[in-house]
């Protein structure tokens, strides 16, 4: 069996983005989630960057949208996140939650 | 709907240079922010940001190549100055007081018994502007064919090559203008010269850089064409 891929801090952000945001997950929006959620502000090159890897890690796809006026005539470019994607991202957060449990600083949300 | 007109530089240096967007869906959806309201500023940041990220992962993917591609780039950049300086040897003599190497911003020579009397104390003469203009002349159209060189390279993906040296360019151009202002506090000999050099070299030679790579693309594409 292949060995399953590890996500970066930001490549995890990025994916739970794509999958709270669903069919209309592209740059701008995946940013703009990403910005809402942690409150901090994000370079759209980091997000672009992320995708890429993303992509050649198998775990999102993507496809080419309508173009707009707005946009210049050009498309957008949606991304969702594949079923091996899923699969990581669920093992991630299991893995996360098993290093979280036990930890005595963190218990009952005083830290 | 009216749309704003958006930087044109920016685009044009988002469209060569960033990698993974040939369906310009990058470009729609920084053109998108632009028109709802995001200003110039902005739209140069990200499109610095998304093509400096692209070249940080172009050089991850391949450090040795790229490494190696610079290191020749600036030898050759060196050694043309320095069959150029050779050339215009008489002009020079006596002339000015100080060549600086710039294939090596680093390595600044100081010309000794190049005066006509053949002390070998450094004279600091005013800088001859003629002569400047022509040497700074002459450095453009080298950096040009270095560009049109950096473009052509088969090792590393020359997108990466040319950016790589560009943004070295840049920072040596930038140490070069502190430390010009540094000597200008100082009350330096032609100090406000060299400055004002820097501060036109920092825009003008990434353009002619850029201009002899995308020269040299066009030629690529067009002979790939005509096959």
């Amino acid at each position: 069996m292949a060995a399953q891929p590890s996500l970066s801090n930001f490549e995890l952000m990025v994916m739970l983005a794509i999958l709270r945001i669903g069919d209309d997950a592209y740059g701008v929006s995946i940013s703009d989630e990403i910005e809402e959620t942690t409150g901090s502000s994000v370079l759209l090159g980091s997000v672009y960057d992320a995708l890429s890897r993303l992509g050649e890690k198998g775990l999102i796809v993507s496809s080419l949208g309508e173009a707009t006026p707005e946009r210049g005539g050009r498309a957008k470019r949606h991304f969702r996140a594949t079923t091996r994607g899923l699969q990581v991202v669920r093992e991630t957060q299991r893995t996360l939650v098993k290093l979280w449990k036990g930890i005595p600083q963190l218990k009952g949300g005083e830290a | 709907m009216r749309l704003r007109p958006v930087p044109r530089a920016a685009t044009w240096l988002l469209r060569e240079y960033y990698p993974s967007s040939p369906d310009e869906s990058v470009v729609g959806d920084l053109t998108e922010q632009y028109q709802r309201g995001r200003g110039r500023v902005w739209y140069w940041r990200q499109v610095l940001a998304i093509v400096l990220v692209g070249l940080f992962r172009g050089i991850w993917q391949n450090p040795k190549g790229v490494v190696g591609g610079l290191i020749k780039a600036w030898f050759v950049r060196g050694i043309l100055h320095f069959g150029v300086f050779i050339v215009l040897l008489p002009l020079y003599r006596s002339r000015l007081h100080r060549i600086t190497a710039n294939g090596f911003p680093l390595l600044t020579i100081g010309l000794h018994g190049l005066s006509k009397n053949g002390t070998s104390a450094r004279i600091d003469s005013e800088i001859q502007w003629p002569l400047t203009v022509l040497t700074v002349f002459v450095g453009l159209i080298i950096l040009g064919m270095i560009g049109m060189d950096l473009a052509s390279s088969s090792r590393v993906h020359p997108r990466t090559l040319v950016l790589a040296y560009l943004t070295l360019f840049v920072a040596a151009t930038i140490a070069s203008i502190a430390t010009h202002t540094l000597e200008l506090f100082l009350n330096q000999p032609n100090a406000l010269g060299y400055l004002l050099l820097d501060l036109f070299a920092l825009p003008v030679a990434p353009a002619v850089l850029l201009w002899g790579a995308s020269l040299r693309k066009k030629a690529t594409e067009a002979r790939s064409v005509a096959f």
